[in-house]
């Protein structure tokens, strides 16, 4: 391996935790694709949530304003309620429709 | 001084106050009451009509050339250069009008008190008369054509609404309608016109229009504009050919006839014409139009006038007639006396509508002359008031028409020659005719009728006194100067058409530019007046000499007055003959019979309505078959049952997209962010 | 030391993201997401932001994953899960999201202009965030709160038996 790239793998920088972000965001989705489940969907998208919030986060340390912060402070709030909210939709849907899979709901369908 | 200047601001108010009233009737109308409407109907048409006596008082007290007053109330549509603001203009013209549509709409809003108190539509009815009160106004008062053109549409409307009144007659709801289509036929060409003086000028607004027309457009131009905007006067005053919609609406209640037309809304198109007297004025070819087509109007009707028996359509071919006279005066550049008969005529008119409503009133819906008469004992004060109206209706001096008239006579003897005199003065006999015909045969004679009289209440007879005060004394404002009067209609009016004297002669010789010099006209006129009196009446020498001397239009002019006046006395007097004096009454049954011809071209109405279902409604009908099964079936249908079909093919293809699995919609969603940042 | 802070952290939140994504069970998945959240607080920590660290603990770590649990374990073990993870289906989605990851890090080292910028000493803490949340963005917590307070009222509202 070259002498910059072991450097630049050593000096944390920003990038670095973009990176991390972007990786935690892809997974969401990859789970969000690939998974069925109801539940473990809304859990991706939570997943999805925090890698944005990182990247967030990233972006309000090198700008030096707290904007970006106070933005995954409500974010956090919307995925509280969202979560609160989804939760008791899958509880009903599972009372009237007895399955979780996502794959099965599909009433809407014209 | 500076109180006329805080009156005349409040001008806004006299269109507004009729609006409120319009609005209140027609939100509360129904639950507040008659009385409570008729007040509010009538009180604010009534402060309206005072407002307008105090501005008009304010406005003799400023110098005549200052009397040109503009308001502008807000601005309305500014699209590029093409402003058209809100704005009023007061000036002589407009303030005889407003005086004169206030006035004569109170009196009528009172007496429709007493007509209309049984019917179960008060409310509706007071609020369409508010409304036209109010669109009449703002008509005569705008400052710009197009706030001109939105009266001129909304009494349009109104009078459609009224006509239409008992929309449960099947044949009021056809004449509504075709009053409605005739007039929009003219209204069509005047918003050409508009267009076009919009296209030429670059402004609508009136003052800077008729500032100087002569500058911007050229005479064929101007015949034109001219000829756009007298096609829609002649569809708002029922002239010929646009005329045949007037008698039909007299299915109108007759206090809405007498005020909507009668009085004012037909006389919109007189006022218009002399609104824009100027552009006109470059146009000798238009004023020759404009003349004609009054004379004819004026002849044509006056004769359908004499043989027909509904009161109210004898009435409206009268109407027609006097308006087809007022159009003769602006022809033959005499618009001060056109004004001066438009005014004269709203109140003897009015008079006459509001009495044959009073007539009909008491026999229960009656219209037909032939089953009234010796009424003059039951209701004596219809009678009275009926008859001064019939007068000053037909000219007989000391009453208003007689004086109007007059000067449409004498200006039409000076400017339109001798077989145009002829021609209406003879239509001027036949008015005194077609009067006294109703007088004769609704108020004397035998009674032909049997039912319990109602007799006309207070409300309704006090208008009817008024008005006959006014039909009496209101040709004082214009006495000629031959009879020692000051002519005051004329030099009231001046701002607006410049001097009278001028004008009546100047215009046919110099062709629009009246730019002749005070002694030349005299002695043109004495001279011309002296030429066409010999052919008629072989006068001496010394009345030439007396005319050429110091009174310029003097003798002549008093002549013509006595030849008038006479003809009027013999269409009463034959009248009288006719249907009164026992020997004349076989008389008009055997001249039926002797020129049936004749008689059926004039109960027919020489036939204009039979030729234009003929003409145009026929054709219409034909064309629609065509459409409906050659165009709409064949190939509108096809078309939009394709367009429908192949929608819902296509429909159905997208459809099968909609899978309603989450995760395909989350896939299409990921490959549109692929796409989106593969682009960026 | 902050090589190994990070380094560690990204480790361990790669993993358990993976394994909330590719774990059959629905309570494994739900365990390995706490484990990423609270790894996302201790960046949130390394990345200067304390106050949001807290609250990541507090709030996601805790409420709504205790919330969540509580849902996974009212069904269940066989309805919860009885479909397995079909390997084609992740191999075609996997190849998706590649495509998606590779454009954000090639848009990311295409513009390497990321240098570690100056951060001033209180940055984050708990006093500027509320200073700023309390007067420029009081409206919207108010909100915020509003929103909370409907979702609250909402749950309630279809998790009812009626």
């Amino acid at each position: 391996m070259q002498p910059e790239v072991i450097q630049s793998l050593l000096q944390i920088g920003p990038t670095h935790y973009l990176v991390l972000g972007a990786t935690l965001f892809s997974l969401g989705v990859l789970g969000f694709l690939v998974r069925s489940n109801i539940i473990v969907l809304l859990m991706c998208i939570e997943l999805m949530i925090n890698g944005a919030g990182i990247t967030f986060i990233t972006f309000c340390r090198q700008l030096g304003s707290l904007e970006g912060q106070v933005f995954v402070l409500f974010a956090m709030v919307v995925a509280a309620v969202e979560i609160a909210v989804g939760l008791s939709i899958v509880v009903l849907v599972f009372r009237n429709r007895s399955t979780l899979d996502a794959d099965k709901m599909e009433v809407l369908k014209w | 001084m500076v109180e006329g200047r805080q009156v005349f601001d409040l001008l806004w108010l006299v269109p507004a106050i009729p609006l409120f009233g319009a609005i209140f009737n027609c939100l509360l109308g129904a639950r507040a009451g008659n009385l409570i409407v008729s007040i509010v109907g009538c009180g604010s048409i009534g402060l309206a009509f005072a407002l307008s006596v105090c501005i008009f008082r304010a406005f003799l007290d400023l110098p005549p050339e200052d009397r040109m007053i503009e308001f502008c109330v807000f601005q309305w549509i500014a699209a590029g250069n093409f402003l058209a603001p809100i704005d009023l203009l007061l000036d002589p013209l407009s303030m005889a009008m407003i005086t004169m549509v206030s006035g004569v709409s109170f009196l009528i809003h009172v007496y429709s008190v007493g007509y209309m108190e049984k019917d179960k539509c008060f409310a509706r009815y007071f609020f369409y008369l508010n409304l036209f009160v109010f669109f009449m106004l703002t008509l005569v008062l705008a400052g710009n054509f197009l706030v001109l053109y939105i009266g001129w549409e909304g009494v349009g409307l109104c009078s459609y609404l009224l006509i239409s009144f008992w929309y449960e007659k099947r044949t009021a709801a056809a004449a509504g309608l075709k009053a409605f289509v005739v007039t929009r036929f003219g209204d069509f060409f005047f918003a050409l016109g508009i267009m076009l003086v919009f296209v030429q000028f670059g402004t609508i607004h009136f003052h800077s229009v008729f500032e100087d027309p002569a500058k911007v457009i050229d005479s064929r131009m101007a015949m034109w504009i001219a000829l756009l905007i007298f096609a829609g006067a002649v569809g708002k005053s029922a002239q010929i050919p646009l005329h045949t919609w007037l008698p039909d609406a007299m299915e109108a209640p007759t206090p809405v006839s007498a005020l909507i037309h009668a009085a004012t809304m037909v006389t919109a198109g007189v006022y218009l014409v002399a609104r824009c007297y100027p552009i006109f004025e470059l146009s000798p070819v238009s004023l020759q139009i404009v003349g004609i087509t009054g004379l004819l109007t004026a002849f044509i009707s006056a004769t359908v006038a004499l043989v027909h028996t509904d009161i109210k359509r004898i009435l409206a071919y009268s109407t027609v007639s006097q308006l087809g006279h007022m159009f003769l005066a602006l022809g033959v550049g005499a618009p001060a006396a056109a004004v001066f008969h438009l005014l004269t005529h709203a109140f003897a008119k009015a008079l006459l509508f509001l009495g044959s409503g009073a007539v009909i009133h008491a026999l229960h819906d009656e219209m037909d002359i032939r089953n009234m008469g010796g009424l003059r004992q039951y209701i004596p004060a219809t009678f009275y008031t009926f008859t001064i109206g019939a007068l000053a209706m037909s000219g007989i001096p000391g009453l208003a028409g007689f004086f109007s008239k007059d000067a449409i006579l004498h200006a039409t003897f000076v400017n339109g020659g001798f077989l145009m005199w002829a021609l209406i003065v003879i239509t001027a006999s036949m008015t005194g005719f077609y009067t006294f015909r109703i007088i004769f045969m609704a108020f004397f004679g035998e009674k032909r009728w049997d039912v319990h009289i109602h007799h006309p209440g207070t409300v309704m007879v006090i208008p009817l006194v008024l008005l006959a005060l006014l039909a009496a004394v209101g040709g004082y404002m214009g006495v000629p100067h031959v009879l020692g009067g000051g002519d005051r209609i004329s030099n009231f009016l001046a701002p607006n058409f410049g001097n009278p004297e001028v004008h009546a002669t100047a215009e046919p010789s110099n062709k629009g530019v009246a730019l002749a010099a005070e002694d030349e006209t005299a002695v043109v006129e004495s001279e011309e007046a002296a030429e066409s009196e010999k052919v008629l009446e072989g006068v001496t020498a010394e009345t030439l000499a007396e005319g050429e001397g110091h009174a310029p239009a003097g003798s002549p002019e008093m002549l013509l007055m006595l030849v008038s006046a006479v003809m009027a006395f013999s269409g009463v007097g034959l009248a009288y003959f006719f249907y009164v004096t026992p020997e004349g009454r076989e008389v008009p049954a055997m001249l039926s019979d002797k020129f049936g011809a004749v008689y059926n071209i004039l109960t027919n109405a020489w036939y204009f309505d039979k030729v234009y279902k003929a003409v145009f409604i026929d054709t219409y009908m034909l064309m629609s078959e065509f459409f409906w099964k050659a165009v709409d079936t064949a190939v509108i249908d096809h078309a939009v049952r394709g367009v429908a079909g192949s929608l819902l093919g296509g429909g159905s293809i997208i459809s099968s997209l909609q899978l309603g699995l989450v995760r395909w919609y989350a896939t299409v969603m990921v490959l549109g962010a692929i796409i989106i940042i593969l682009y960026i | 030391m902050e090589q190994i802070f990070f380094y560690t952290a990204f480790a361990i939140a790669v993993i358990s993201a993976a394994s909330v994504v590719l774990q059959n069970k629905v309570m494994y998945s739900a365990l390995s997401l706490i484990i990423t959240l609270l790894t996302v607080a201790w960046i949130y920590a390394m990345l200067s932001a304390p106050f949001l660290a807290i609250v990541q603990v507090i709030l996601y770590a805790g409420a709504i994953m205790v919330l969540l649990l509580f849902v996974v374990m009212m069904f269940r073990y066989d309805e919860t899960e009885h479909k397995r993870l079909r390997p084609d289906l992740l191999g075609v989605f996997s190849v998706l999201v590649a495509v998606i990851f590779a454009g954000v890090l090639v848009s990311l080292f295409s513009c390497s202009c990321f240098e570690n910028a100056p951060v001033p000493a209180d940055f984050g803490s708990i006093k500027s965030i509320g200073s700023v949340l309390y007067t420029q963005y009081l409206v919207p917590v108010e909100l915020a709160s509003v929103l909370l307070l409907v979702a609250v009222v909402g749950a309630v509202m279809l998790a009812v038996k009626r």
